[in-house]
């Protein structure tokens, strides 16, 4: 019966309670979205690689190494040498490792010259493998691998020509087309970075770069020879790794090995251009340190290494006086709008007086009309919570599309976390808190009455 | 409460005695009646103008108010002896109002207000709305009128449906503050007769207050709050008659 009246007052003052609603939801929703970007971008920052080790990059922040290289924000700086690739592919402690090679562009999306290590190796999530919804790997320089939103997008399915440009703006003057790509497979969607990527293999990458009409199958041998004071670096490096690491046979096996089997479209040791990092598994994750320790003072040229686990930490860790600050406002925005909801209960208690004296004569307890005030506060936070969570989930599923392609950010349409609810049960106790101010205050009124 | 003696006392609707109230602050007695009893099943007209103290009367023979002196027993219950809550419920099953206005909720239907006092009283969904449509349809309020909002029916159509309000519960005393002063002759007259013989059982007991002396010939007993009330015995010239 309570519930009822409640109701049935609020829509008698439904202008000035539906725009303390709508204050309410505009607060919640500026704290859910605050709250639902943060847990989400963490969320999908964390769930976008799973069982890389180590990336390899040059000399740069290691925040910077891991943005660039796996969430494809930010611009990368330069490469690292096919000779540093190569030394990195002999150490015995490596298992395999993914090339990267960044800075083209396809329509807007983010083309990633690579080989087939990455559908081999790559994992995201808890431990998961790429997998294909259609096609395969790369089996010739002119094939393309594309990530599901790519396809999805652009209308793209398997044997579709596409046409490559260089730089990475959506509009490109130098077009490629010397060098044809064909879809050869379609990744399944894997909610991260990748599903925005074009891969094609590094042979089609230096193809598509080298000077036009040259064999595109071949990966242009003689394009490692520019690289002449990097040669000199590497065989500096030789000789001090040898000092202390036994590794040295093993080296020359993998370089006989990769001369071998170089077509630069399966597994490569001698790469065809720079590449922008590389991502390394180990056979241990034991020596994951020393590696990095190897790489960060490897005086052939100026790397970085980072274990992404730790710069995802060092990121949140930066991230976390933003986040504070963030949460402060969110709660001084909400704590403004209880106090608006409070301010109009109290505006209202005047007019209630005949109704409150006609209430306590046919019997109604003053506690129950108190009850009627509280119960009135918490239907319009509730109101306003609800509404708040759905702008929220709407902006979400809008901006979706927009976070994914720019941020590399997956976030889900439901704004409802276990922070949240904890953000919803502190709004609902603090509402009723202050909601005892005009309950009080009607309260007494009835306590008194006044006829 | 077993002598022939008490049993007469609690045949009492309304017992006072040694009634003194005189609001918070203020010196002066608003209200000093040494006695005034009506037995059950009795209607009194007491007349009485505003600043007579009857308004403060009602309320404290409701509980809404405790006497600072004497007692107050009504249907043998002594009202300053109960807690607030209980008198709350006391009043909610026990007596039915009516008022001169502002009788229903303006914001509900009638049936929704008539549902309030349904409510307090327990009746059941089924009793509630038979009892409801019962008493509606003898006062002869139109059906297509008992979803209305209150403030939409006409101060007459109110008063009527004030009279259900007050009925719903079959209350054993009816306490009517002025309920006809909004109202034109000719819906007095009606309103009077609805009240006095069509709706109330031979048993309801009836505490009709008004200024108006022409009603007085509806009841077969009336007071006065002149007499009643000592408080207005000193000389008072502010004191004005209607």
């Amino acid at each position: 019966m309570i519930l009822k009246l409640a109701i049935k007052s609020l829509i008698e003052r439904r202008v000035s309670v539906i725009l303390t609603v709508i204050a309410l939801a505009i607060s919640i929703a500026v704290v859910s979205t605050v709250e639902h970007i943060r847990s989400e971008a963490q969320n999908s920052f964390n769930r976008t690689v799973s069982g890389v080790d180590l990336i390899v990059g040059p000399r740069t922040s290691s925040i910077n190494l891991l943005l660039y290289s796996i969430f494809r924000i930010g611009t990368p700086g330069n490469g690292i040498s096919s000779e540093t690739y190569q030394l990195i592919a002999s150490d015995s402690r490596v298992a395999w490792q993914i090339p990267i090679a960044l800075g083209d562009s396809h329509q807007g999306y983010r083309v990633v010259g690579t080989d087939n290590t990455l559908f081999a190796h790559y994992q995201f999530g808890n431990r998961q493998a790429l997998t294909f919804a259609q096609g395969q790997q790369f089996s010739s320089s002119h094939d393309v691998v594309l990530g599901s939103d790519v396809a999805k997008d652009l209308g793209y399915s398997l044997g579709d020509e596409i046409v490559l440009s260089h730089g990475i703006a959506e509009v490109s003057f130098t077009q490629h087309d010397n060098h044809p790509f064909q879809v050869s497979g379609i990744l399944a969607a894997t909610g991260t970075p990748t599903d925005q990527a074009v891969h094609i293999p590094l042979s089609g990458l230096a193809a598509m770069h080298g000077a036009g009409g040259h064999n595109h199958d071949q990966p242009a041998p003689n394009e490692h020879t520019n690289h002449a004071n990097d040669d000199v670096a590497v065989n500096n490096h030789n000789e001090h790794e040898h000092e202390h690491e036994h590794e040295h046979e093993h080296s020359n096996n993998d370089s006989q090995q990769a001369a071998d089997t170089n077509t630069g479209i399966a597994t490569v040791t001698t790469l065809p251009v720079d590449i922008t990092a590389t991502l390394i598994g180990l056979h241990s994750r034991a020596q994951v340190f020393t590696l990095q320790q190897a790489i960060n003072n490897y005086p052939g040229e100026a790397l970085t290494g980072v274990i992404p686990g730790i710069a995802l930490a060092e990121l949140w860790q930066m991230m976390a006086n933003v986040e504070g600050l963030l949460r402060l406002i969110s709660v001084l925005v909400m704590l403004a709008s209880i106090l608006g909801l409070a301010t109009m209960l109290l505006a209202s208690i005047r007019e209630r007086y005949p109704e409150v004296s006609l209430f306590r004569s046919i019997g109604v307890s003053s506690g129950a009309l108190l009850l009627s005030i509280e119960a009135e506060a918490i239907l319009i936070a509730m109101t306003g919570t609800l509404l708040g969570l759905g702008f929220t989930a709407i902006a979400a599923i809008i901006s979706q599309p927009w976070l994914s392609q720019n941020y590399g950010l997956y976030i889900s349409a439901n704004p409802i976390s276990g922070n949240m609810m904890f953000f919803i049960g502190a709004l609902l106790i603090a509402t009723a808190v202050v909601a005892l101010i005009p309950a009080l205050k009607l309260y007494r009124a009835a306590r008194i009455v006044s006829r | 409460m077993n002598s022939k003696a008490d049993y007469q006392v609690s045949s009492q609707a309304i017992d006072v005695k040694h009634l003194q109230y005189a609001w918070s602050g203020n010196e002066s007695l608003t209200l000093d009646i040494p006695e005034f009893s009506l037995p059950v099943g009795e209607r009194c007209f007491l007349l009485g103008s505003s600043g007579s103290g009857k308004s403060t009367l009602l309320r404290l023979l409701s509980g809404l108010l405790i006497p600072s002196a004497g007692s107050i027993n009504i249907l043998n219950q002594n009202l300053a002896a109960m807690s607030v809550r209980a008198r709350d419920r006391f009043r909610a099953h026990q007596i039915g109002f009516i008022f001169q206005q502002f009788n229903l909720i303006p914001y509900l239907s009638i049936l929704d207000n008539l549902e309030v006092s349904a409510k307090l009283n327990k009746l059941s969904d089924k009793t509630f709305r038979a009892r409801a449509s019962e008493l509606l349809t003898r006062l002869s309020v139109a059906e297509n009128l008992w979803r209305r909002r209150a403030d939409q029916l006409s101060v007459g159509q109110q008063q009527r449906v004030a009279i259900a309000r007050a009925m719903i519960h079959h209350p054993a005393l009816l306490i009517a503050d002025e309920p006809t002063s909004a109202l034109d002759e000719d819906a007095r007259d009606a309103f009077m007769q609805l009240l006095l013989n069509d709706l109330t059982e031979s048993d309801t007991t009836i505490l009709f207050v008004s200024h108006d002396r022409q009603l007085i010939s509806h009841f077969n007993r009336c007071e006065s709050m002149n007499e009643l009330n000592q408080a207005l015995a000193i000389p008072d010239t502010t004191e004005a008659s209607a």
